[in-house]
């Protein structure tokens, strides 16, 4: 007898249908799985035939043909464990299990992996594949009760939760009833006030906490520049809690990636906050773009709509840095490996830090700097023009002082900073409403032509900067776009001549540096 | 063939000048290529040299060898020429001819060399600039060595305000060191004046930086050292200077500074003179300063100009200073920066410029 199953596959973030055909004959008893499977899907044999010994039906002792269509796709993932298991009890011509047939399981997508004793285990990337097969019009679905809070964020499907084999025959022969997955609203989450990581606890760095609030108002690159000491990974720490809230688009996008790279946490089932990944610099170039065998997303996939922060840039390998700057421009990383070719979007927000030379003293007030000048410019030129040019702001963190630490001046807390940051990320989303664009630093060129216009005075005054400070003509740009965020901070509608004149300030390394 | 020809062909070999003055002494006034082959003489000061600069002894390679600093747009002036500057002669060991590119006239002017450490702290880089600054706004031309540090900023400086500036290599001009100054090496070449004593292809070897040292002492009227650790190459320009005479300024610094070690042993040493205004200077040399014209302040910015009189600070201390806003305190920086009145140092610090 024949039957077929309905089941879906990942293909990068994006899900795609998979029928299970399983055909069962006379002949010597034999299991044979085809469909480009790979080893935990031709595995699947053991764990289906323990799974329905062990729930106590009986396995057909025949032979048994099970078929992945369409054929020409490399499938991955213990994603149909459920189904084929569904797929051969239905298709026994000695199953006596009254309404389990092969028609009454079609009306279902079946997914989940199965364990030796029949119950059903999670399985990773739930949410992209509900979100692509509800896209091509599928209703109802069988999942692990385990991930049914991921489900739970997707609306106009029906999920059914279950965590045994029992249970699935049980439903589909209509002898039980399943409770569907509740629909949940999203709320985005920032990090905790309450704990130490916030602006509040920063003493000075005035500057350094101005160019991160636009930052995250305008979703700028930032690269601090200061000594040893001085705190550039604790102000980077605090960033998460000034970003704009998560928009339930942004946080869909970010959970896809997450459920595929099996980072999602379960008990949540969405990501709520923006991410904030930080690499360590002995990081390979694979492991920030993605790749792999199963062109898994990287580090940097995994950042995406949230902040990528690399502590000690010039630590880094040259090629982990060159890497980034397709996806710095684009938002996108292509991973193209044997098997399989996938896009990830890579929309992050990268925060960078580093010493002024390798002693890390250079230019500082109190202490003397011991390197030579070829040696500062060796380490300087670490970080390539190229990558230096998608960096919008260059911000230099001062050491603190004795006087500043024991200060009693009392600092903004994070909460207040991010009012202001939600107002402009509010302006910037009516802004580019339409435009799939998010923020003031991703605008293109076209649109920097458009939002930044500028009057008479801010061309003379920036023309005056660019022959005075020696600019480079890489800098135009990115002066625009950050000035139109410090207007936007200010509820401004035209950019004017101190925001123009403030945006140059964070641009000290196109100068002259020695 | 004329001596100074034949100074240009000697050029070609790198010959230290005791080697040169001894084959002049044995030429004798007849500096034909005839005599110079046939001469067995040479050959004992020559040594292994001899037999490869006797080879190349003929007009051809001679009109090569000058078409070929052409085509790379250096000049070479000799001893032999009549406008061979007055002040190379007084050089220790003065040199029998100088590669240059630019003015050459410039040596006739009023010459401050400024010189000192490859690595300033954030005062030198405001010293030096200061000096430099109005040394050339006064007319004086500057005079340094294109090193990093102290002498490119001195350089940098003079162009910056429309002055002028001499650069002496240690090396030749296809070898320019440090390379990060190759651009400032161009704008002083088309602006200024760079000169050597060494053929294009002579790289700037440890020993030959002291040579060049004397040079920058001896075409200069005034030395002035704006920051100088203990041990310094500024030491052996020093030296140079007190030997030929040239008066040595020395800017006093912080005395725990180990940068500054140098510079105040000077003044305490009286062999330098202590240089707190660069008035001094220009009046020993009997120059003019101009006038400059004052710019208009807002009160804001009057404020911050005000802070900074004292010391170089940092946006935090300012911002305390002040107690302006940060973003408008951000702004007003660069328009001060834009309108030249303050300046920005690396590790963020500003100064009055």
């Amino acid at each position: 007898m024949l039957s077929k199953i309905h089941s879906y596959g990942l293909f990068g973030i994006d899900g795609f249908k998979v029928d299970v055909e399983v055909d069962i004959s006379n002949g010597l008893p034999h299991f044979e799985l085809v469909g480009l499977g790979d080893t935990a899907i031709k595995e699947s044999k053991e764990r289906v035939r323990a799974a329905i010994k062990n729930s106590g039906y009986s396995y057909p002792i025949k032979k048994i043909t099970v078929n992945l269509a369409p054929a020409d796709v490399k499938k991955m993932g213990p994603f149909y464990d459920l189904a084929i298991a569904v797929g051969i009890m239905t298709a026994d011509p000695n199953c006596d299990i009254k309404g389990f047939t092969a028609k009454s399981a079609r009306e279902f997508v079946i997914l989940g992996e199965l364990s030796l004793t029949g119950e059903v285990r999670p399985i990773k990337g739930l949410l992209p594949i509900l979100i692509s097969a509800q896209k091509q019009g599928y209703k109802n679905f069988i999942i692990p009760s385990a991930n049914s809070n991921e489900a739970s964020f997707i609306s106009n499907v029906i999920c059914y939760p279950v965590s045994t084999l029992e249970e699935v025959v049980k439903f589909v022969s209509k002898q039980m009833e399943i409770e569907p997955v509740k629909h949940q609203k999203f709320v985005s989450e920032t990090q905790d006030s309450k704990n130490t990581l916030d602006f509040k606890y920063v003493k000075g760095q005035q500057r350094a906490k101005r160019a991160l609030e636009i930052a995250a108002a305008g979703g700028h690159n930032v690269l601090m520049i200061g000594p040893p000491g001085s705190g550039k990974s604790m102000l980077a720490k605090c960033f998460p809690s000034i970003l704009p809230d998560m928009t339930f688009d942004e946080a869909l996008e970010v959970t896809k990636i997450h459920s595929v790279a099996g980072e999602l946490d379960n008990q949540k089932g969405i990501v709520c906050m923006r991410p904030f990944r930080t690499p360590h610099h002995t990081a390979t170039a694979v492991s920030l773009t993605g790749g792999g065998l199963h062109a898994r997303p990287g580090e940097i996939s995994l950042a995406h709509n949230g902040v990528l922060y690399l502590d000690e840039m010039p630590e880094y390998p040259r090629n982990c840095l060159e890497i980034l700057r397709q996806p710095l421009e684009d938002g996108k990383i292509t991973v193209a490996r044997n098997a399989i070719t996938v896009t990830y979007p890579a929309n992050f927000t990268l925060i960078a830090s580093m010493n002024p030379c390798p002693c890390g003293n250079y230019g500082s007030k109190t202490h003397e700097c011991k390197c030579s000048p070829s040696m500062i410019h060796k380490y300087l030129s670490k970080i390539s023009g190229p990558i230096l040019d998608r960096i919008d702001i260059h911000v230099e963190v001062d050491s603190v002082t004795f006087d500043d630490l024991r200060g009693e001046a009392l600092e903004e807390s994070s909460a207040g900073i991010k009012q202001r940051v939600d107002k402009a990320r509010k302006i910037q989303l009516n802004r580019f409403n339409g435009l799939k664009n998010f923020s003031n630093a991703k605008m293109s060129v076209p649109a920097t032509k458009k939002f930044c216009v500028l009057d008479k005075e801010c061309e003379n005054l920036l023309q005056s900067a660019f022959s005075k400070l020696k600019l480079t003509a890489r800098a135009h740009d990115r002066i625009l776009r950050v000035a139109r965020t410090i207007a936007d901070l200010e509820g401004k509608e035209n950019i004017l001549p101190e925001h123009i004149a403030e945006a140059i300030a964070y641009r000290s390394l196109d100068r002259k540096y020695l | 063939m004329k001596k100074t020809d034949f100074l240009r062909f000697l050029s070609a070999f790198e010959l230290s000048n005791t080697k040169i003055s001894k084959i002049l002494d044995i030429m004798a006034e007849d500096f034909s290529f005839e005599k110079f082959v046939n001469e067995d003489e040479l050959e004992k000061v020559l040594h292994e040299d001899y037999f490869t600069i006797v080879k190349k002894a003929n007009e051809k390679f001679l009109t090569a060898y000058i078409e070929k600093l052409n085509a790379l747009d250096i000049k070479i002036i000799t001893r032999a020429d009549e406008d061979f500057p007055e002040k190379l002669l007084h050089v220790d060991d003065p040199p029998y001819y100088i590669f240059y590119k630019g003015d050459l006239s410039l040596l006739n002017d009023k010459c401050v060399a400024i010189v000192g450490t490859r690595m300033p702290s954030p005062y030198g880089i405001t010293v030096t600039e200061r000096f430099a600054k109005e040394l050339a706004l006064a007319g004086g031309v500057i005079v340094s060595g294109l090193a990093y540090g102290v002498d490119s900023i001195a350089h940098r400086k003079a162009l910056e305000e429309n002055g002028k500036t001499v650069a002496v290599l240690a090396g030749g001009f296809n070898n320019i060191y440090p390379q990060e100054n190759y651009s400032l090496f161009c704008e002083i070449a088309t602006k200024g004046l760079v000169l050597t004593e060494h053929r294009p292809d002579v790289k700037s070897v440890k020993y030959l930086f002291p040579q060049r040292n004397r040079i920058v002492a001896g075409i200069s009227d005034a030395l002035l050292i704006t920051e100088a650790g203990a041990k310094s190459g500024t030491t052996i320009t020093k030296d140079f200077a007190l030997d030929y005479g040239v008066p040595i300024y020395a800017v006093p610094g912080n005395i725990t500074s180990t940068k500054s070690e140098g510079t105040n042993a000077l003044i305490a040493s009286m062999q330098g003179i202590c240089a707190i205004d660069p008035q001094s200077i220009i009046d020993d040399l009997g120059l003019v300063k101009k006038k400059k014209v004052s710019q208009q302040l807002s009160i804001d910015e009057a404020l911050i100009v005000d802070k900074l009189k004292d010391a170089c600070s940092d946006i935090d201390e300012i911002q305390l200073k002040t107690k302006l806003n940060i973003n408008k305190l951000n702004s007003l920086l660069t328009t001060l920066e834009i309108k030249g009145i303050i300046k920005r140092l690396p590790g963020g610090l500003y100064s009055l410029s």
